[in-house]
């Protein structure tokens, strides 16, 4: 019995009927599965971004404006040392905290040593606190399109817009003084 | 004999090979479905923490000592209105926190504020009332003016109670009210200490009833918080485990 060697290059028509008709419901898939859950996603995950640095942004506010100099050094001495005393609005962009220092302390906000004073402002598109006093930074959130402080008498509305990939965001904090 | 092999020359796949493919495929895909929930769920939690769109409010501690030892402001959702006035700590008759019972009482044109409240001789069923309400717990000593008169009792007696339920007796201090009262001078008054008092509750009342012997006199009462001096020397906190610990150094001076 001679068999001869397959030689077939090409498919059949049935090949490439199924084969065009799994290509197509391969595209509707993946189709559905990027608008379904892919898109969503990293659409979740760049609000959950913006989410995680609006509540830093809140907790590093949060700590300023509990009533004390929130470093480590604001724990210590009496009740009067480094209380919280005053509060500025630059502009309505940039916020000043005043706390109490001195030997003993005066009771004022002088916005100068000895007392010691934390600013919150924007720099590019970061928000970062600043404690003037030591002259040292530290960036509270990255992706900040605009930030606002308005006085309320005795409370500041704090206003962070937020914006990353395409998302934008905004967050309302209304502090009351200590 | 004849050999049965042969090349197979074929480039295509079997339509079993696409199929196991798109199975894979499919298996892969279903794995995101965790990830998505779970995007989801953090995503809800955050929010329901700090959303956009909402206003939510920073408030601080209400105890001074928490606020020192490093309790940042509460971030919450309902608005907590304007900050609570500090308390009352000086009530003059008229004002609001002084109430009388019984019947008998009459102006007396002098006082702190040229004017005070008087009752006749009575049998102790009426009597005179200061109320302070929102104090902080603590020491405090309780002051008393009254214009004097030689026809006043000399012997009024102020009770001091603690709490407004089930009040606790600090104390009944027994004052001569025909001559001024015998202590500092403030607003251009005398002031006599009744003494100093532990207060537990936030409320603290005054009363003055009636008595057989004479006229009462019922004008103010000031109340001075008596506090130590506190100066926290070292404060080392321990996040090692669940159960947050901190040790605090202090130095207590007390009063004289």
């Amino acid at each position: 019995m001679i068999v001869r060697p397959n030689q077939r290059r090409g498919f059949t028509l049935i090949e490439i009927t199924v084969s065009s008709i799994l290509l197509a419901l391969l595209v509707v898939l993946m189709g559905k599965i990027w608008y379904g859950m892919l898109r969503p996603t990293s659409y979740m995950a760049a609000r959950a971004r913006l989410d995680e640095e609006a509540a830093l942004a809140a907790a590093a506010l949060a700590r300023d404006l509990g009533g004390y100099y929130s470093d480590p050094a604001g724990r210590l001495g009496t009740q009067n040392l480094y209380k919280f005393v005053g509060r500025m609005q630059v502009s309505n962009k940039q916020l000043w905290l005043c706390y109490d220092a001195g030997n003993p302390p005066n009771g004022t906000a002088d916005w100068t040593s000895p007392d010691i004073v934390i600013d919150y402002e924007l720099d590019g598109t970061s928000l970062i606190r600043r404690n003037q006093s030591t002259n040292s930074t530290f960036v509270v959130a990255q992706y900040v399109q605009n930030l606002d402080f308005l006085n309320l008498g005795d409370r500041v509305q704090i206003q962070i817009t937020f914006s990353y990939r395409g998302i934008t965001q905004t967050y309302t904090v209304v502090a009351r003084d200590p | 004999m004849m050999s049965t092999r042969f090349r197979c020359l074929r480039q295509g796949s079997t339509f079993l090979e696409l199929l196991v493919a798109f199975m894979v495929l499919c298996i892969a895909l279903t794995g995101l479905v965790p990830l998505v929930a779970m995007q989801s769920r953090q995503l809800a939690r955050l929010e329901r923490h700090f959303s956009p769109g909402t206003t939510r409010y920073l408030v601080p501690a209400a105890n001074t000592w928490a606020q020192k030892l490093g309790a940042a402001a509460a971030l919450q959702s309902t608005d907590p209105g304007l900050k609570p006035a500090p308390p009352v700590l000086e009530i003059v008759n008229g004002d609001l926190g002084y109430s009388e019972t019984g019947s008998g009482w009459q102006d007396n044109p002098a006082g702190l504020q040229g004017y005070s409240r008087i009752h006749p001789a009575g049998n102790g069923s009426n009597s005179a009332q200061w109320t302070f309400t929102r104090m902080q717990p603590g020491w405090y000593t309780v002051l008393a003016t009254w214009p004097s008169a030689i026809n006043q009792a000399n012997n009024a007696a102020y009770s001091i109670y603690d709490g407004t339920s089930t009040p606790t007796l600090r104390g009944s201090i027994v004052v001569d009210q025909t001559a001024p009262p015998n202590g500092v001078i403030s607003q251009g008054q005398p002031w006599q200490s009744l003494g100093t008092f532990p207060i537990r509750s936030t409320t603290l009342n005054v009363i003055l009833s009636d008595i057989p012997s004479g006229q009462v006199c019922a004008d103010a009462i000031w109340l001075v918080p008596v506090r130590n001096t506190v100066t926290v020397n070292s404060f080392t906190r321990s996040l090692t485990d669940p159960t947050v610990s901190a040790t605090v150094s202090v130095t207590v001076v007390t009063p004289q």
